[in-house]
């Protein structure tokens, strides 16, 4: 998993932070984030079944 | 689709509880209606505990477990509660205090049977000393071999004669009679006691041996009879109840 969908991933799960939360600590654009969590779930999800 | 596409990104965000403000409105009105959609954030809601796992945890300071079971030393023990006291605690006590009584009492009543057994020993040794010198006494009264001789008057012939020992209070009677003719088959001596009060009574059938010799040894006798005489007469081999005539030797006591 590349290192920004774990980044966007583990601050919104294990920190609680919201997406716009996310979006200002990184810099990143909110759109940006939100991709980066989805990806990230699909790709751990694809992780587990394997 | 292109809805579906609108919030598939929401649907991640909600499923993680971070999705806020007017966008987790509208999604929530949209899971109402959209089955799909609310099977996407079931599966992602498993995703995430699965993700849960995957985490190691905080590791405790190396220190900590020898801190925790110091703790545990200083701790204070907590003595046991003095349990609750039945009657019933105490029967082993009692079963063991009678037993103990018991015991002493067997010791007790076993040496006294020793010391019984021990006064026993030396009676029955006693005992058995004095049958042996009665017995000897009477196998020499009795015995065949045995030389028997009557003394009289020098110059005299040998004359047929009786003695008899009678012991009234153990009815007991030794007869040994010598120079005795002998007497033809089918008929024997018989010794008659003669009592103070009443008829003659039976005291044992005899025959001579060769040399004219008897021994009548306790005859059965009726008990304690006092003896005036004793006296012999010739009646048939099994005897008779009554003296037949004539009495051939007859003796008074002294």
């Amino acid at each position: 998993m590349p290192a920004a969908q774990r980044q966007a991933l583990e601050m919104a799960y294990f920190e609680g932070l919201s997406h716009s939360e996310i979006s200002a600590k990184t810099g990143e654009p909110l759109g940006t984030i939100k991709t980066r969590i989805r990806a990230g779930l699909l790709a751990l999800r694809k992780a587990f079944a394997a | 689709m292109s809805v579906h596409e609108q919030f598939a990104e929401d649907l991640a965000l909600h499923a993680l509880g971070v999705l806020q403000g007017a966008e987790r409105i509208a999604l929530e009105k949209h899971l109402e209606e959209c089955a799909s959609c609310r099977r996407e954030v079931e599966q992602l809601r498993g995703d995430i505990a699965l993700m849960a796992l995957s985490t190691a945890g905080p590791t405790p300071p190396r220190r900590a477990r020898q801190r925790l079971l110091e703790a545990v030393a200083r701790e204070p023990r907590r003595t046991a509660a003095p349990a609750q006291r039945g009657w019933w605690t105490f029967v082993p006590w009692i079963a063991a205090a009678a037993m103990a009584v018991g015991l002493i009492a067997l010791w007790l009543q076993n040496s006294d049977l020793q010391r019984r057994i021990a006064g026993l020993q030396d009676q029955s040794a006693q005992q058995l000393a004095e049958l042996q010198r009665a017995r000897e006494v009477v196998s020499t009264l009795t015995a065949t071999e045995a030389m028997r001789v009557t003394l009289v008057a020098a110059k005299t012939p040998p004359q047929p004669q009786g003695k008899a020992i009678y012991v009234r209070d153990r009815s007991s009677l030794i007869f040994l009679a010598s120079n005795f003719q002998p007497l033809p088959p089918q008929k024997a001596y018989e010794l008659w006691l003669i009592p103070t009060n009443g008829a003659p009574i039976p005291a044992g059938v005899f025959k001579p041996d060769a040399h004219g010799s008897a021994t009548v040894i306790n005859p059965p006798l009726p008990k304690g009879v006092e003896a005036k005489a004793f006296a012999i007469t010739v009646e048939p081999e099994s005897g008779s109840s009554a003296p037949t005539m004539p009495i051939l030797m007859i003796g008074a006591g002294e």
